[in-house]
């Protein structure tokens, strides 16, 4: 390196150092990019694997995104970016093309040229033909939602690929995005794979991305090192980044204090106050999609549950209208999370479709003990309310090991003790409460009563109104349990409004029909909206480039990251 | 005579004393306490030791004191029904090792060892995610774990009994085994047994602990020592009462125990003179 080179990154480094002072959860410091350097990154989530269309865990994505791009990612703002792609396709720009009887539609994108894999070869169209290709014959693969409506692709030339949709696919736009871990896959490498689930590339991916992942040590550490083809000149600037294997939550924060490692992801709420104090750690937290929320089971538990046999206490909507209203939605987030999460009026919190007036009741016990009077739910000798013989008495049952929702199952046990319902802890593991059809999980077989856990929509919420809330998709023998409609909600008038929400492209139209869905929804009183959540990450002041993105994951930025000489 | 040689040993005296108060405590303070232990308070969260709460409040505001004493009630319960499990089945399967020897006693024996091969803390965990965490699930794996080295115990003693003048005239009278056994053999491995029991309920109470530590015990809202802990984890940090204090009630009461075990040995059984492996 030239003397007067090396002059200007010790000068850049100093003033990064002296930048670099206070730190907290107050605004960033303002960093000048250091070259070089390595970053760890607690992860007490170990991915079971690290190819995108197999994952169904977080922290998988947050570890491929690093390697792996899309044609297009979800901004901060809740817009769509390219990112492979020169422009996002739209009617406006000519990248979207409705056929002439208006009942199916073409897709355009234009790659950005002069793109290379990690290994130097060329990015085509062809790569993204061989994408598609792949998610629709592998049988691993966990969703085919939206690729599954597309009758072909065309490569007329190298840098063009058009997107035959066999209908209008109102969601077309959130296909082949970083955001929700549907990256391009390189074609020269994995079509020589009889099965891609047994080659390298699934624990240790490359791809456009501005690392490549190269090392992945079970239980240990993953490691992933500079692209050297990435298509940003300069960038990325760290040399490489670890993600470290810890145990928990708890241990990462305790890590993170000391130094060992330099980032972490997805912490509570609750540790907050915690953090705050710490002059060298920042902690950022954003809205995100997440929303926490009280999953009624609408059938009669059973393995597998018969959804015309009606839950024998939750079948009641006056019982479950109760319910809503016997949850202090609003003294759970003042003090369970210290006042830094809101409360939850449906599943679409943020983003273009999130409806301004739905809205769930707020806490009022009284009139909950009164519309179980008149529902002729009798209080019995010991408090609890019985009707036609049957005792309300519910379990309820969300992940192991999280302290904070266990709190709140406490708060409500007692809550609605006071109108005469009884409430018992039975919680499982999260890879039991997340299982699949195959492995019997409750959840999926209807072998519940009441579920609490957080999802997250996509900014299209198409997908997620199809999977929670039409009568097709409750999970069942016939359809191998597909679906996510854990509630077994089924209501025609929902169905209908959803299917039209998905044939048409006019947001403003789409955006009027998910509120009264969501209506609807709130109406039948099949869930509790909790409260929304964060993302909140924390890193050591000496890292900086981070950048808060709510539909995102921490990583989704990893090309801008640096660390200053601590 | 046993009971003067015990009373010679002070500690194990002021230990049996500190014991009942624990006891008494557990049994009649919740009726005296003007809380209730699972009702959740959020403005009272994180109270410190005050006037109006002895001990603190916890995470959801409830009165420490109130669930300690509760807690108490579980952790001793689970400990003295586990110890009982333990006892039983361990004078079982020793009593008939121990009286019919050979074949009977080479074949439970070996059971014994296999079951003692197996890593306790691995199988309460595998059984407690399997059959969940209730109280009954809890004390039958407990005592089900616990029982070989009682078996061994009692079989050590039935061995030497067995051969002694007392019942070579029992059974040239023609007395049958079981009455042997009940009248004359179990009488006299009594000591064994007490000692035996008493260390049982400690072992139970810190895996009872352990167990709820983990998540996998008694489950919330009913307070156990060991599930107050496992609250306490990240609450230290603010409020370190709230560990404190469910850590020094299991302390107090597993080291009382200990000291009355140590003294009913030597009350009851002066030839056990050195002290080995109290486990």
């Amino acid at each position: 390196m030239s003397r007067p080179h090396s002059l200007m990154i010790a000068i850049a480094a100093i003033l990064g150092l002296s930048a670099c002072g206070g730190g907290g959860a107050g605004a960033p410091a303002a960093h000048t990019p250091v070259r070089g350097g390595t970053l760890t990154v607690a992860i007490w989530q170990e991915p079971n694997t690290l190819y995108p269309y197999y994952a169904t865990q977080t922290v998988s994505t947050l570890v491929y995104e690093i390697a792996l791009e899309g044609l297009v990612r979800v901004l901060p703002d809740g817009t769509y970016g390219a990112v492979l792609a020169r422009e996002v396709p739209s009617a406006d720009n000519g990248g979207v093309k409705l056929s002439s009887d208006g009942k199916r539609m073409d897709v355009t994108y234009h790659l950005k040229p002069g793109l290379k894999w990690a290994d130097g070869q060329p990015v085509t169209s062809d790569d993204v033909m061989f994408t598609w290709q792949a998610i629709m014959k592998d049988p691993k693969v966990t969703s085919r939602s939206g690729y599954d409506q597309i009758a072909s692709i065309d490569t007329p030339d190298p840098l063009t690929a058009v997107v035959h949709y066999g209908s209008i696919y109102a969601a077309y736009a959130s296909r082949f995005s970083s955001s929700v871990g549907q990256p391009i896959l390189p074609k020269h490498v994995l079509e020589k794979e009889a099965d891609i689930s047994k080659s390298d590339f699934v624990r240790a991916p490359f791809g456009t991305g501005p690392f490549r992942i190269t090392e992945f040590r079970s239980a240990d550490h993953i490691t992933a090192e500079r692209n050297p083809n990435y298509r940003e000149a300069g960038k990325p600037y760290l040399d490489r980044i670890i993600f470290r294997s810890v145990p928990s939550r708890e241990v990462a924060v305790a890590q993170l204090k000391a130094g060992e490692v330099d980032a972490m992801w997805n912490l509570l709420e609750a540790q907050l106050p915690d953090l705050a104090k710490q002059t060298d750690i920042n902690v950022r937290a954003v809205a995100s999609p997440s929303v926490e929320r009280l999953e009624f089971n609408l059938a009669r538990p059973a393995s597998p549950a018969d959804p015309s046999v009606p839950h024998p206490v939750l079948g009641d909507v006056n019982m479950r209208h109760a319910l809503v209203l016997a949850t202090p939605k609003k003294r759970l987030v003042d003090k369970l999370l210290f006042g830094k999460a809101t409360v939850a009026q449906s599943t679409l919190s943020i983003g273009w479709a999130a409806p301004k007036d739905v809205h769930q009741d707020d806490y009022n016990p009284a009139r909950a003990k009164q519309l179980l009077d008149q529902a002729g739910w009798v209080p019995g000798p010991d408090g609890i309310r019985v009707k036609n013989g049957v005792r309300a008495s519910l379990k309820i049952t969300t992940t192991t090991g999280d302290q904070v929702r266990e709190e709140i199952e406490q708060v409500l046990i007692d809550e609605w003790r006071q109108i005469g319902v009884q409430l018992e802890v039975n919680n499982v593991p999260s890879s039991v409460l997340f299982g699949s059809w195959s492995q019997n999980s409750p959840r999926k077989k209807g072998n519940f009563d009441i579920n609490m856990y957080a999802s997250s929509p996509d900014i299209d919420p198409q997908d997620t109104v199809v999977q929670r809330f039409t009568c097709g998709n409750i999970p069942r023998p016939e359809n191998n349990g597909a679906g996510f409609n854990y509630y077994r909600y089924c209501d025609p008038q929902t169905d209908q409004l959803v299917q039209q929400a998905g044939a048409i492209v006019d947001q403003d139209k789409r955006k009027a029909l998910y509120t009264a869905i969501l209506k609807r929804v709130n109406d039948a009183q099949i869930s509790v909206w909790l409260y929304n959540r964060s993302n909140i990450d924390a890193y050591r002041s000496n890292v900086g480039g981070y950048r808060d993105d709510g539909w995102d994951n921490l990583t989704w930025n990893a090309q801008e990251w640096f660390v200053s000489r601590k | 005579m046993a009971l003067r040689r015990f009373a010679v040993h002070r500690l194990a005296v002021l230990s049996l004393a500190v014991l009942l108060l624990v006891v008494a405590l557990v049994l009649v303070g919740p009726a005296l306490s003007p809380y209730n232990p699972e009702h959740t308070n959020l403005d009272l969260r994180y109270e410190p030791p005050s006037l109006a709460h002895v001990m603190g409040t916890d995470s959801l505001g409830r009165d420490l004191l109130t669930r300690i004493m509760y807690g108490g009630r579980i952790s001793l319960t689970v400990g003295v029904l586990a110890m009982t499990v333990a006892i039983t089945l361990g004078i079982l399967v020793g009593a008939l090792a121990g009286f019919y020897a050979g074949v009977t006693d080479a074949v439970l024996m070996r059971f014994v060892d296999m079951m003692l091969s197996f890593p306790r803390l691995f199988l309460l965990i595998l059984f407690s995610v399997f059959f969940g965490g209730t109280f009954l699930t809890v004390v039958l794996l407990l005592g089900a774990l616990s029982w070989m080295s009682v078996s061994r115990l009692i079989r050590a003693s039935f061995l030497s009994l067995k051969e002694r003048p007392f019942v070579e005239a029992a059974r040239a009278l023609a007395v049958p085994d079981r009455m042997i056994v009940l009248r004359h053999l179990l009488p006299n491995s009594l000591a064994p047994i007490i000692v035996a029991a008493t260390l049982g309920i400690a072992t139970a109470i810190i895996a009872e602990s352990t167990l709820s530590f983990l998540g996998l015990g008694i489950q919330p809202p009913t307070p156990s020592w060991g599930n107050m802990l496992k609250d306490a984890q990240t609450d230290m940090v603010v409020a370190p009462w709230t560990a404190f204090f469910p850590g020094l009630a299991i302390f107090v009461t597993v080291l009382a125990i200990n000291f009355v075990g140590d003294g009913l040995r030597d009350a009851l059984d002066p030839q056990h003179v050195v002290r080995s492996g109290r486990r």
